[in-house]
Formats: structure tokens, C-alpha cells, sequence
């Protein structure tokens, strides 16, 4: 129909799959290291020093001020002059892992900043443990007003994953590109990569927005 | 009570989806007459208000205004002519008290704007908040609010004024502030609909008094009869639970 | 004078003034032009009836939930499938111009629906028409709403035009790329692309955060 033949892409399917297994892992990994290093970052930016405090600033302001494809350049041409070489693999990683941090921080720190010490404190005189306060004063707000950002902050990053492409990583993109280059089927393959980042995408969206329904069903209100 | 007609609801059906909200309301209204509505909370009383001033639409019945028939023609003279106050008073956030007063005479009915903020300092005046004229709505307690709201109607010079639940709302020692509005109102001869909880309030200001249940008129007369003597049975348990 | 290999002032030259001004002018373009279709498109959401609702929502989503990149490898292919001479700065223009456009109805959207029911009660029982409403009340309003995310998507389509140097159009991180081949010093051209960027857009993401705290003073 229209011209278009997904034949030839759906044969290569398995070569399709390897590419999305690959952008998963760069995505899940930089979002999970970054979201470690970011929780760091975060209390770093809250710190009564000024030297943690300026440096995460500054970390966090650098990252968010300059573009994810100059940093994935960065970490693979950059470095290499150095004597650094990364496998493509790792400088991606590497970029995401640094983006994910810079951007996880903040939302962490709005996480943080929603502990507050008066609940804690009508807690402990109502004798709960130091688990039970975690467990049902400390934690239900702080995930409350951090999973939804950091769901979207997921999937901005497994969309960037995508940029891959640029110096070979074997991800997703890389390999619509790579068979458009050899099946002259421009379209075809990048609309089936496209169809997977949707899909993805859209599952990502629809976890938070069902947490958030069926869940977090208050509201979070001064009391 | 002698006076022209200025409001009349001929066999009002309204839903809600698949609720019947309202059923088969009449109602008359003369110019001049001040009307109470009491009755339990989901009865309709708001309902039937945002019907009168066309903000909600009815699926049978018809509404008259004036002596003519309300339909989208004349949505906007409804509009410009009935005045209406809302429970949580709904001043705009982003204007002053002022601005909030002045916007729609300005705007809807084109007068200039210093006229427009002469007549609202002159209503700010009389509902004794002329000194917060530059104040945003967020600075204003709740009793200052609806007095404001109550002004900012008045801005446009209404023939009637419909109150929904406009007390409800506010901390008690609010509530005179803004019944006291509402009473000169009535005194100057205002045609006003007040649903309300105020019985007390009621029986001191209103003439008529309609007791609402389920989407239906149960029972409907002068103010002193309905409160004092009331036929309706259920009429009565309402006013023995409220009083 | 030279600081480090590569990074003299011809070469600083012209990576500003063949590549930053194609970027500042891809920027301008997609903000300029993607606001404005953005906020019809988020505007005719808040009145369109569901089924009309839903259509623009799937195109609205599949923009956004595609990586850019794959948007702008698309652009360069498509004109020569469809038979069309268009030249690849105009193909990723317009990719880039709907991206952001896309974003910009999602804020837009956002930002009015965010104005209470309330509102539009009150506006419209003192007689206001529909327009009088959007123009005095509603918007006023819903522009507060929209500031922090509006900004945020325009910073990042400032940083989003570097994509374009994939398909081979010439801007900041292109006209580095190009001295580099030259030079064949990475590493300070691209801290210096990263710097430039930075200078750009630090300003205006500070800007923002100015903008954000204002729009909430003298708020409900």
C-alpha cells in the first residue's frame, strides 16, 4: 500500500529487536546510575558548604545548559584525544548517565524538600518505629512528587539514547538507519524504529498516569 | 404583593446525565420580592440558581425574564441584567479588587472606564471596603471577598441578584459582615433569590420562602408561614434537624 | 594568537559566524512559528469535541514520542520519496518547528485547563462572550501556568537544533566538526561548542526561573 514495503524490515526483525535490547540497556542504566549519582548531586546542592553547594550547581547548570549530542561527542572524540578511548557504547552511557544525573537532582531535590521535620516529629510522639515513619509518613509524599517526573525523565531518555546512531552504537536507531542504508527503505525502517519508541514511550506515560490516579489518590495539602 | 412580574419558571425538567436534577419547578417571582430557598444539600437549589441565569441548560420547561423567554438570543442580557454570587466567591486572582469591580462595565457594557471606577468606589463604599480598592483577592479574608463579589455584580447594575450558599463558606464571625450586605439590598428593593442556611437570616429578610428536596418544590409560601407552620412533612424534619 | 591548538580566533570566527547564527536562527524559527501552531493547536483542544480532540492528541503524542533524530533522518529522506526538491535546512526546519510546536500545545493546553471551572463561571455570568473571557480572565491566568514548562521546551529546542547537523546542515556543532577535521584536535572544540552553548543558554534558562517567581507573587 502507498508504496511502502515493510516486508523487507519485518525480515529483519530479530536485527531490529537486538537494537531495541541495546537502547534499554543504555536507557535503564543511565537512568538508574545517573538517578544514583543524582541523589548525591541533589543533597550536594543542599549542602551548608559552599564548595558542594557551587560544584553541584555548577554540575547540574553545565549538563542542563549544553546539548546531549555535544556531550555524547564529547565523551567519544574528546575524551579519545586524551588517551581516554571509550567503546561508543560507554561514551553513550557515559552522556547518559551524566545527563540523567543532572536532571534526576533536581527532582530528587524536590523530593527531598517535601520531608518535613514537623510530620516526622508527630510521628516519633505517636511511638512509631523508624521504619514504620519511612514507610508511611517519609516515603508516600517523596514518591508522590517524584515518580511522575521521573518517569517523564525516563522516557526523554530512552528517546535520547537514540542519538547512538551518531557514532555507532548499535542501538535502535543505528540499526534503522543501517538497513535503510542497505534496503533503500528509508521510511519503512525508521517508521519501525519510530513505532517502538512510541510504543515504549507511551507505556512509560501511561504507568504515571495510572500511579498517579490509582495511587496517590490525595492530594498533598499544608496541614 | 403588588409589583410586575419579574421572573417566571414554568414546569423546569433538568438532568444531569441520567439524573433528574430537577423536577417540575414553577416559580414567580415579582420585581421587588426577596425569595429564600432551603433544603437539604444536593436538592437543586444551586441548580435551579445557575438555570435562572442561564449558566446551566434545561431539558424541558421554559424560563421567563421580563416577560420574554430565555433562549441563547438573549443569554447575554440575562447576563448583564441578573447577577449572580457564588459560594466560593470566584474573584478573579490576577486583577485587584478594582480591576475586578470595573472589568465588566467596562467591557461588556462599554461604559468609560472612569465612570466605571467611580460607580466602584462608590459600591466598595457601601459594602465598607473602599480602602482595599488596590488589594489582590488572595489579601482579602473570605467576608471580604463575597462583599467584593457582591460589588462586582452590583457594578453592572442588576435587576435581580441570586445568592448560592454565599455564607457557607466563610468562618462564622464572617457571615454578618456579609448578610448585612445582602439584608440593605433586599431593603432598597433588590429582586433577590438567596439559597441559604441562614434560617434565622431568612426569616428576618426574605418574603417568600421555598423549601427544596430531592429536585422538587415540596413546599412553597411566605417566609413566616414556612418557617413557623410548615404543612410538608418533610419540610418540618429539615427545619428540626437545621434549627 | 592561539590558546590551544585549534581554538584561534579565525577559526573561533567562524564557527560563530557560519554555524552559531544558523543555530540562533533555527531557534528563533521554531520558536517563533512553533508557538504560534503550537497554541492554535493547544487552544482548538480545549474546544474541539473528543473525536477531533483525540486525532490531534495521536499526532500530537507520536511527534513527541519519537526521537527527534529519527524525525530529521525521516525529513531527509522523505522529499525524495515524495519527489520533492526541497533542500534539507527547509526539511529540518519544519521537523523542528512541529517538535516544538507539539510540546508548545501540550503547555498550552495544560495552561488553560488549568484555569478553574470557577473562572469561566464567573466571567460568563457577568456577561462576557467567550473571547472577552479568554482575552480578560482565563488567559491572564493560564499564561502563569505555562511559563515554567513553555520555557524549559524552548531551551531545550535551542539545544534540540544541534540534531540538524546529522542530516548535514551547518551549524554550531557542524562548523565545529569541520574545523576539527582540520585541526584534528577534538577536544578543545568541543568544550568550546559545549561553552558557547552555555553562554547562550544560561542566561535565558536564569531568565525563566526570574520570570517563574514573578508570574507567582500576587497569586491566588
Amino acid at each position: 500500500m502507498l508504496g511502502f514495503r515493510f516486508q523487507p524490515v519485518i525480515q529483519n526483525m530479530s536485527f531490529i529487536l537486538e537494537g531495541v535490547g541495546v537502547t534499554f540497556s543504555l536507557s535503564v542504566l543511565g537512568f538508574l546510575i545517573g538517578s544514583f549519582i543524582g541523589i548525591f548531586i541533589a543533597f550536594g546542592r543542599r549542602s551548608h558548604t559552599p564548595l558542594l553547594r557551587y560544584s553541584s550547581s555548577a554540575f547540574i547548570e553545565a549538563v542542563r545548559n549544553t546539548p546531549f549530542l555535544v556531550h555524547v561527542y564529547f565523551f567519544y572524540f574528546a575524551l579519545g584525544e586524551i588517551g581516554v578511548n571509550i567503546p561508543s557504547y560507554f561514551a553513550l552511557l557515559i552522556a547518559l548517565i551524566i545527563m540523567n544525573a543532572g536532571y534526576m537532582s533536581e527532582i530528587i531535590r524536590g523530593g527531598i524538600e517535601v520531608i518535613k521535620t514537623e510530620q516526622i516529629k508527630s510521628a516519633e510522639a505517636l511511638g512509631l518505629s523508624s521504619f514504620q515513619i519511612k514507610r508511611y509518613i517519609i516515603i508516600p509524599p517523596v514518591l508522590r512528587v517524584v515518580l511522575p517526573p521521573s518517569l517523564n525523565q525516563f522516557a526523554i531518555s530512552f528517546l535520547s539514547s537514540s542519538l547512538g546512531v551518531v557514532i555507532g552504537v548499535k542501538e535502535l536507531t543505528w540499526r534503522a538507519d543501517f538497513l535503510q542504508a542497505r534496503n533503500f527503505l528509508s521510511l519503512e525502517s525508521y517508521l519501525v524504529a519510530a513505532a517502538f519508541y512510541i510504543i515504549i514511550v507511551k507505556i512509560t506515560l501511561s504507568t504515571s498516569r495510572f500511579i498517579d490516579k490509582k495511587v496517590f489518590k490525595y492530594k498533598l495539602t499544608d496541614i | 404583593m403588588a409589583g410586575k412580574r419579574i421572573l417566571e419558571l414554568k414546569n423546569i425538567n433538568k438532568y444531569y446525565d441520567n439524573v433528574h436534577v430537577l423536577k417540575d419547578i414553577n416559580l414567580t417571582v415579582e420585581q421587588g420580592d426577596a425569595w429564600a430557598i432551603i433544603g437539604p444539600s444536593g436538592s437543586g437549589k444551586s441548580t435551579m440558581l445557575y438555570c435562572v441565569n442561564s449558566l446551566e441548560p434545561i431539558q424541558s420547561g421554559e424560563i421567563f425574564f421580563q416577560g420574554k423567554k430565555l433562549s441563547e438570543q438573549n443569554k447575554l442580557e440575562i447576563h448583564e441584567s441578573i447577577g449572580i454570587i457564588f459560594q466560593n466567591y470566584n474573584l478573579f486572582p490576577h486583577l485587584t479588587v478594582l480591576d475586578n469591580i470595573t472589568l465588566a462595565p467596562h467591557k461588556v457594557k462599554k461604559i468609560p472606564l472612569n465612570q466605571c471606577r467611580k460607580k466602584a468606589i462608590k459600591l466598595l463604599e457601601k459594602v465598607g471596603l473602599a480602602h482595599k480598592k488596590d488589594a489582590f483577592p488572595h489579601e482579602l479574608s473570605g467576608g471580604q471577598a463575597q462583599r467584593i463579589a457582591i460589588a462586582r455584580s452590583m457594578a453592572m447594575e442588576p435587576k435581580v441578584m441570586l445568592y448560592d450558599e454565599v455564607t457557607s463558606a466563610l468562618d462564622p464571625e464572617l457571615v454578618q459582615g456579609v448578610l448585612e450586605v445582602i439584608r440593605d439590598l433586599v431593603r432598597e428593593g433588590m429582586t433577590s433569590i438567596i439559597v441559604t442556611h441562614e434560617i434565622a437570616f431568612a426569616r428576618e429578610c426574605t418574603d417568600y420562602c421555598i423549601f427544596m428536596n430531592d429536585g422538587k418544590v415540596e413546599e412553597v409560601g411566605p417566609t413566616k408561614e414556612v418557617l413557623n407552620n410548615p404543612k410538608n412533612t418533610r419540610t418540618k424534619e429539615f427545619l428540626q434537624k437545621v434549627l | 594568537m592561539e590558546l590551544i591548538s585549534g581554538v584561534n580566533l579565525k577559526n573561533l570566527m567562524f564557527m560563530l559566524k557560519t554555524g552559531l547564527i544558523v543555530t540562533i536562527y533555527l531557534s528563533i524559527i521554531a520558536i517563533t512559528i512553533g508557538t504560534l501552531v503550537g497554541s492554535i493547536i493547544g487552544w482548538a483542544r480545549t474546544i474541539a469535541n473528543e473525536f477531533f480532540d483525540s486525532i490531534i492528541l495521536l499526532f500530537v503524542d507520536i511527534i513527541r514520542s519519537t526521537p527527534l533524530i529519527i524525525q530529521l533522518l525521516i525529513a531527509y529522506h522523505l522529499p525524495g520519496f515524495l519527489g520533492i526538491n526541497i533542500s534539507t535546512i527547509l526539511a529540518g526546519s519544519i521537523v523542528i518547528v512541529l517538535y516544538f510546536a507539539a510540546n508548545c500545545s501540550q503547555v498550552v493546553k495544560a495552561g488553560i485547563d488549568s484555569v478553574t471551572f470557577n473562572q469561566w463561571r464567573a466571567a460568563e455570568s457577568l456577561g462576557f462572550s467567550y473571547f472577552q473571557q479568554m482575552r480578560y480572565i482565563i488567559l491572564p491566568q493560564a499564561w502563569r501556568a505555562m511559563i515554567p514548562s513553555y520555557t524549559g521546551f524552548a531551551l531545550g529546542i535551542i539545544k534540540d537544533t544541534s540534531l540538524i547537523s546529522v542530516i548535514g546542515v551547518i551549524e554550531l556543532v557542524r562548523s565545529g566538526q569541520i574545523i576539527i577535521s582540520r585541526t584534528l584536535n577534538p577536544l578543545p572544540i568541543w568544550f568550546v561548542i559545549g561553552l558557547i552553548y552555555f553562554i547562550i543558554c544560561w542566561p535565558l534558562s536564569k531568565m525563566s526561573r526570574h520570570l517563574e517567581k514573578k508570574a507567582q507573587f500576587g497569586e491566588k
